[in-house]
């Protein structure tokens, strides 16, 4: 049996040097004191390094920190100040660190027969921290359960009831977790490699988060077995608006979007067959602006960006945009991030290139 | 010389994507057409050829079993395997329809639930497994090549031998499923068909590949990923990494011996891939080494693979038999690499395939 890409906080410590742990410089602590939101995401350097950057809403740089490898998404705290990026599957390292630096950051990672799967969230009160992993050898999701308050020590486990957990979401009124289980089997022995293509079964999972008890599992249209449901954002009263990706044929092109809440049936959001084509089978970040009542998904294999209807699931536009993975909802509209390093107002605008940047597949925004 | 490809692709490597001189549309179209014209129709026909083949040779074991037809359809198995090596890089298209190509081929069998299904079948005598209008309803695992090396080389195997009836009606309905499914992916890649249509056609009316960036930008994919399933499932299923321990039981194609002949062709495939589409067209005079340093380490991968004789386990016992497994793994390392950056980021239409894989 083979480990999880290992990790070892110590010789990342030592490989990042003191420019990892130095306080903000001026320029920074600038663009900070004047931000009303906060934006991160992974990134790949020019020079093949790995990182996660903070910048503003005017993209104004706050500060870069240095990963050990190849980062997904980013989890902020809801009542702190810290944020947690995870290690895209099948890395095993996650890393906290303080929006203001004001304390060292800190790595963590899952045990040995575990995975993250690039995604965690906060519980409401902050203290605990639940992340996406495969229990591979049992070909089955787990939720990873860490405390928040004392370095991220892990403290429990939770089934996803289903395999290849992703994107996972906190309801906003209930003591519940959303799971976006995709329901491809993988296994590090074998690299990135989907094994269960003909026989997955992705779902969307809510589950007690005490308890881990299952509370409700919604399931597409069998013919639709191959529609991994893999992220999501979800409304202030726990309305879930998911993205999918098709592993069938590339001559088919499903519906890519729907919702579900608790309680309600999963559906999804149709779409008129020439706007499906255009968006290649592949759905990545989806965020929620409720006061505009938009959902936006970036469809970055179809260079597009869908902006729909929160309230009909109509679709009402869709912007071109090369490769923009990562979307987060602003005051009144949205921003992208792309593999180019582009950074960009859906709404228009100025649009900022880091150069030297290639930001990895999600955005994620703080009030 | 390999100074001086290195310090080309060094270049490469920090020019913007955009300062990247890219090929004109003619070329790409050329290199699609290429790739079905030069490898996926003859890859098909080969395949459905030595399936033909198979079927008529477990047929006369089945009506005259005795040692001789035994190792006549045991060798056809093996071409099978060797012509399935050829082309199972090709991951679009009609092969991506009705779970051909798990039917075709389920590897990897983790848990080693695929091999209990099919001696499940053996051991009960499952008459719906030997019906051809049935075993295509059955598990994708029982129904290609998988369960049919066990059939012909796993335990009991060797009954086959005395017309063991179940065991060769089985392996004969396994046969004439490849048959239908071979036939079905050479007739899917018709000259009239819409999967040449999509894959020599890019644009705009195009369902799958709109633009012929996306058409260059499919076949990186199809040449990384058929590399990474070379190196991290075939090689990576049974040679271990850091810290863990081999496992040759799990390699495929133990039982026929055939494991390290479909690693070779497998590699021999994707440079057949990158020749015969004539994909070095896409680069320009700046970068074209590029295209060269990728070739040269997919012929020493080949070459050292092939120089492993020994059945899979025989050689992980060997210490330096177990050295050129782990010299192929690193060698189709740097050609994912090469591929994966530096060819992506030449073509000018991306900053790294693997990077915009998503996830």
């Amino acid at each position: 049996m083979k480990n999880a890409t290992s990790f070892d906080r110590r010789s990342f410590l030592k490989s990042a040097g003191a420019g990892f742990i130095s306080a903000l410089g001026l320029r920074s602590r600038d663009a900070l004191a004047s931000t009303q939101m906060v934006f991160a995401s992974a990134f790949k350097s020019q020079d093949g390094a790995y990182g996660v950057m903070l910048f503003n809403e005017r993209y104004d740089e706050i500060v870069r920190f240095a990963l050990p490898d190849r980062g997904h998404d980013i989890a902020f705290d809801p009542v702190g100040t810290r944020g947690v990026a995870f290690a895209r599957r099948p890395g095993n390292f996650a890393f906290a660190f303080d929006l203001d630096n004001s304390r060292q950051p800190v790595m963590f990672t899952s045990p040995s027969n575990r995975h993250f799967y690039g995604h965690g969230v906060f519980s409401r009160d902050g203290k605990l921290l639940y992340t996406a992993e495969n229990n591979f050898e049992d070909a089955v999701g787990s939720i990873g359960v860490y405390d928040a308050t004392d370095r991220f020590t892990r403290v429990g486990e939770m089934p996803s009831h289903g395999t290849g957990p992703h994107q996972i979401s906190f309801h906003p009124e209930k003591e519940i977790l959303i799971v976006a289980n995709g329901g491809i089997e993988t296994h590090p022995d074998f690299g990135r490699a989907k094994l269960n293509i003909p026989v997955m079964k992705p779902s969307l999972v809510f589950l007690d988060a005490d308890t881990g008890q299952l509370i409700e599992k919604h399931q597409l249209p069998p013919e639709l077995h191959k529609l991994s449901i893999r992220h999501m954002d979800v409304t202030d009263r726990g309305r879930v608006v998911f993205g999918c990706q098709f592993e069938g044929s590339k001559s088919e092109h499903p519906n890519l979007v729907g919702e579900c809440s608790l309680g309600e049936a999963i559906s999804l959001w149709k779409t008129d067959q020439a706007d499906l084509n255009d968006f290649s089978n592949y759905a990545g970040s989806v965020a929620i602006n409720e006061r505009e009542n938009l959902v936006a998904v970036t469809m970055p294999k179809g260079n597009r960006v869908a902006c729909f209807h929160l309230q009909t699931g109509k679709l009402l536009k869709t912007y071109r945009q090369r490769e923009s993975f990562g979307i987060a909802r602003t005051a009144s509209s949205f921003l992208t991030t792309s593999v180019q390093g582009e950074v960009s107002h859906l709404a228009g605008g100025e649009t900022r290139n880091f150069r030297d940047l290639a930001f990895d597949n999600h955005l994620a925004g703080l009030n | 010389m390999m100074q001086k490809l290195l310090i080309g692709i060094w270049l490469v490597l920090f020019l913007p994507v955009s300062a990247m001189a890219q090929p004109e549309e003619k070329t790409i179209r050329n290199v699609m057409h290429n790739v079905v014209d030069g490898f996926v129709r003859p890859g098909y026909a080969a395949f459905e050829k030595s399936v033909t083949s198979l079927g008529r040779v477990v047929d006369d074991m089945c009506a005259s079993p005795d040692a001789q037809s035994l190792d006549a359809a045991r060798t056809a198995f093996s071409s099978v395997a060797k012509s399935w090596a050829g082309v199972e890089l090709v991951r679009f298209g009609p092969v991506a329809e009705e779970n051909r190509f798990e039917r075709i081929l389920f590897y990897p069998d983790r848990k080693g639930t695929g091999l209990k299904q099919v001696q499940r079948i053996l051991a009960t005598q499952d008459e719906t497994a030997s019906d051809i209008s049935k075993i295509t309803g059955k598990s994708v695992a029982v129904q290609g090549l998988g369960a049919l090396e066990f059939v012909l080389f796993g335990s009991g195997s060797d009954k086959l031998a005395n017309g063991d009836g179940f065991r060769c009606r089985y392996a004969l309905a396994i046969s004439e499923n490849l048959k239908v499914i071979s036939a079905g992916l050479s007739s899917g890649w018709s000259k009239t068909s819409d999967a040449t249509a999509i894959w020599t056609d890019p644009g705009i009316d195009n369902p799958v590949l709109k633009s012929p960036a996306e058409a260059v930008n499919e076949l990186l994919g199809t040449l990384v990923h058929g590399l990474e399933n070379i190196k991290d499932v075939r090689i990576g299923a049974f040679l271990s990494g850091e810290g863990s321990r081999d496992r040759p039981k799990v390699a495929l194609f133990r039982r026929s011996e055939n494991t390290l002949m479909m690693i070779v062709e497998n590699i021999r495939s994707v440079k057949t891939l990158l020749v015969q589409s004539e994909a070095k067209t896409l680069l320009d005079d700046s970068t074209k080494a590029i295209f060269t340093n990728v070739i040269f380490e997919l012929d020493n991968a080949e070459r050292v693979a092939a120089s492993i004789t020994r059945p899979v386990a025989n050689a992980l016992g060997d210490e330096e038999m177990r050295g050129r497994l782990e010299y192929v793994r690193t060698s189709l390392g740097y050609a994912i690499d090469i591929l994966d950056q530096d060819f992506a980021q030449a073509t000018g239409f991306s900053s790294g395939f693997s990077f915009s894989d998503g996830d």
